[in-house]
C-alpha cells in the first residue's frame, strides 16, 4: 500500500447520499484539496528506510461520487442512504525490489500494482464511523482486508477538528509471503515463510485545522504494531513503529 | 524542507490576521454537506423544518446586532437570523462552486454552527394533538437518521415565547374542556444555555389522546422534548 498522507477528514455526512440520490453537493460540483506534505515515508514498507520526504497532497470528490486520493487510493461512493458509504475501490501499492536496501536480501521483488476491491463505511453516530475494505492484490494474487473506527471532535476549539483511529489489516498467505517471506537461496538471512494473518495493527491521530475556507493544515501521527508474521520476517528492523505527516492543502 | 517551512509560515498569517477580527466564518461547502442530509432525507417530515443555526455558548450572549452573510467571489448576501439564531439556508451552486464562505460578525467561538430541525409554527395557533404526537415522533426519526437521539423517547413538545410575552397555551379536549397549560422560564431548545424564555411544556402523558392546542400567538420555535 502507498498510504502518503491520510486522507483529508471531511465532515462526517461528507461522501454519504440518501434514499432520492441527491448528491451531497451541487449536482456537477466538486470538493478538491491540492497542497504539499511532509510525511515519513510508508508504514507498511517494513525493512525499508523512512525518511522524510516532501510528497503532493490531493483529494477530490465528484457530485457523481467518484473520489480519488493522493494517498493512492480512488473509488465510487454507490450508497443510497445516509450513514453508510460503500462501492468498488481501487488501492495503489508501491513497488519494492530486494536489491534496494540491505535488510531486503532474499526477499521477493514486488511489482507495483494496481488492487480492486471494495469499501463500506458505516456511521455510529456521534461523529464515529466504521471503516472497511477488501482487495484483491493484483501483484501477489491474494486478498487484502482493513477494518478500523474512527471517532472525531470538531466543536472543542474553532476551525480545529481533532480524531482518533484505530485499524486493524489483514492479509492473506500470498500477500503476507510476497511481502515478508525470505529465501536463504536467493541471499537471505534465513529461510523465512509467514503464513496470512494480522499483518499490522495501528493507532492513528489526526489534527484538521482550516486557516480559512480554503487552506487547510492536516497534521498526522501513527503507530503501527506489526503482526506475528511480518515481525518474525528478517526484512523487518522493528516490530513497533511510528509514522507522521503534515501538510497544508488549498482548497478548490 | 525549508520550502515547505516557508509555505506553512506564509498560511498561517491570514489566520493570525483572522485571530484580530470580530468576525469568525464557516466554509459554505462544509454547512452545505451538513444542511442537505435534511433535503434529501426520505421519510415524513412534514411537520418538520431546518434551519442552519447559530447557537450561542454563553448564555448572555444576545443575539441582537449578530449578523451572518454569505461571501462568495462577487456576491455577498445577507441572511436573516431569527431570535434563535436561526435562518433559512440558501442551496447555492454558485456559492458552492465559489467555495464562498458564511461570516457572521462575531469573535471565533461564541456559536456553535449547524443544522437545527424543530416543529413548524402554523398561522391559526391550533394544533391538532394528534400532529404534535407525529411531528415529534418525525423529529425523533430524522435525529436516529442523523446518529442522535439514541435511546430516547418522545415526552411531548414545548412551546417557546420571548420573556415578558403574553401568550397562552391551551389545551381543548374533545369534550370542549379548556386546561390553560403553565410557564416557566427555560431555554427555547433542550440544552441551550440561554434560558430566558418564557416556555409552555405540552407533555403527552398529562392529557387525553384527542383533542387540540391552541396558542394565543404564533411562538418562536416548537421544539420536542425528547427523554
Amino acid at each position: 500500500m502507498n498510504k502518503l498522507l491520510p486522507l483529508i477528514l471531511l465532515p462526517l455526512c461528507g461522501v454519504a447520499q440518501a434514499e432520492d440520490r441527491t448528491p451531497m453537493m451541487p449536482d456537477g460540483s466538486r470538493d478538491m484539496y491540492a497542497g504539499i506534505g511532509l510525511a515519513t515515508s510508508n508504514a507498511e514498507a517494513a525493512g525499508e528506510n523512512r525518511p522524510v520526504v516532501l510528497r503532493p497532497l490531493l483529494q477530490v470528490e465528484w457530485s457523481n461520487g467518484i473520489f480519488v486520493s493522493s494517498s493512492g487510493v480512488a473509488g465510487l461512493d454507490l450508497s443510497h442512504s445516509g450513514g453508510v458509504e460503500y462501492g468498488p475501490l481501487l488501492m495503489f501499492s508501491n513497488s519494492r525490489d530486494p536489491r534496494d536496501n540491505r535488510r531486503l536480501r532474499g526477499s521477493h521483488p514486488i511489482s507495483g500494482s494496481l488492487d480492486a476491491g471494495a469499501f463500506l463505511n458505516y456511521y455510529l453516530g456521534d461523529d464515529a464511523r466504521l471503516r472497511t475494505s477488501l482487495v484483491y492484490d493484483t501483484s501477489a494474487h491474494g486478498l487484502r482486508g482493513e477494518a478500523g473506527v474512527q471517532k472525531s471532535w470538531s466543536g472543542l476549539v474553532p476551525h480545529h477538528t481533532f480524531s482518533l483511529s484505530a485499524s486493524v489489516t489483514l492479509a492473506s498467505d500470498p500477500v503476507m509471503r510476497e511481502r515478508y517471506e525470505v529465501s536463504r537461496a536467493a541471499g537471505g538471512a534465513r529461510d523465512y515463510r509467514p503464513d496470512g494473518g494480522v499483518a499490522a495493527v495501528a493507532a492513528g491521530a489526526n489534527w484538521n485545522w482550516a486557516l480559512s475556507s480554503k487552506w487547510l493544515l492536516t497534521s498526522g501521527v501513527a503507530v503501527t504494531r506489526l503482526g506475528s508474521g511480518p515481525a518474525g520476517s528478517p526484512v523487518v528492523e522493528r516490530r513497533t513503529f511510528t509514522t507522521w505527516s503534515s501538510g497544508l492543502a488549498y482548497r478548490f | 524542507m525549508m520550502r515547505a517551512a516557508l509555505l506553512f509560515c506564509c498560511a498561517l498569517l491570514p489566520a493570525c490576521a483572522a485571530a484580530q477580527e470580530d468576525s469568525d466564518w464557516i466554509a459554505y461547502r462544509d454547512a452545505y454537506r451538513q444542511m442537505i442530509w435534511f433535503e434529501k432525507y426520505g421519510k415524513p417530515k412534514q411537520f418538520l423544518q431546518n434551519h442552519f443555526r447559530l447557537r450561542p455558548r454563553d448564555k448572555n450572549l444576545s443575539m441582537e446586532g449578530v449578523h451572518l452573510s454569505l461571501n462568495g467571489k462577487n456576491t455577498q448576501v445577507a441572511l436573516t437570523l431569527d431570535v434563535l439564531g436561526r435562518a433559512t439556508f440558501p442551496f447555492s451552486r454558485a456559492a458552492y462552486d465559489d467555495n464562498a464562505e458564511l461570516v457572521v460578525n462575531r469573535k471565533a467561538g461564541q456559536f456553535t454552527a449547524g443544522p437545527w430541525v424543530s416543529i413548524v409554527t402554523r398561522p391559526d395557533g391550533m394544533y391538532a394533538a394528534a400532529d404534535l404526537r407525529t411531528a415529534c415522533d418525525q423529529l425523533l426519526a430524522y435525529l436516529h437518521y442523523a446518529g442522535e437521539g439514541g435511546g430516547k423517547h418522545c415526552a411531548g413538545v414545548q412551546f417557546a415565547y420571548a420573556r415578558g410575552d403574553a401568550a397562552q397555551v391551551q389545551f381543548r379536549a374533545a369534550n370542549g374542556a379548556l386546561v390553560t397549560l403553565a410557564s416557566k422560564e427555560g431555554p427555547a431548545f433542550a440544552g441551550d444555555v440561554v434560558q430566558s424564555f418564557r416556555v409552555f411544556a405540552y407533555r403527552f402523558a398529562a392529557f387525553p389522546e384527542a383533542g387540540q392546542v391552541i396558542t394565543s400567538s404564533t411562538p418562536l420555535a416548537i421544539a420536542p422534548m425528547l427523554e
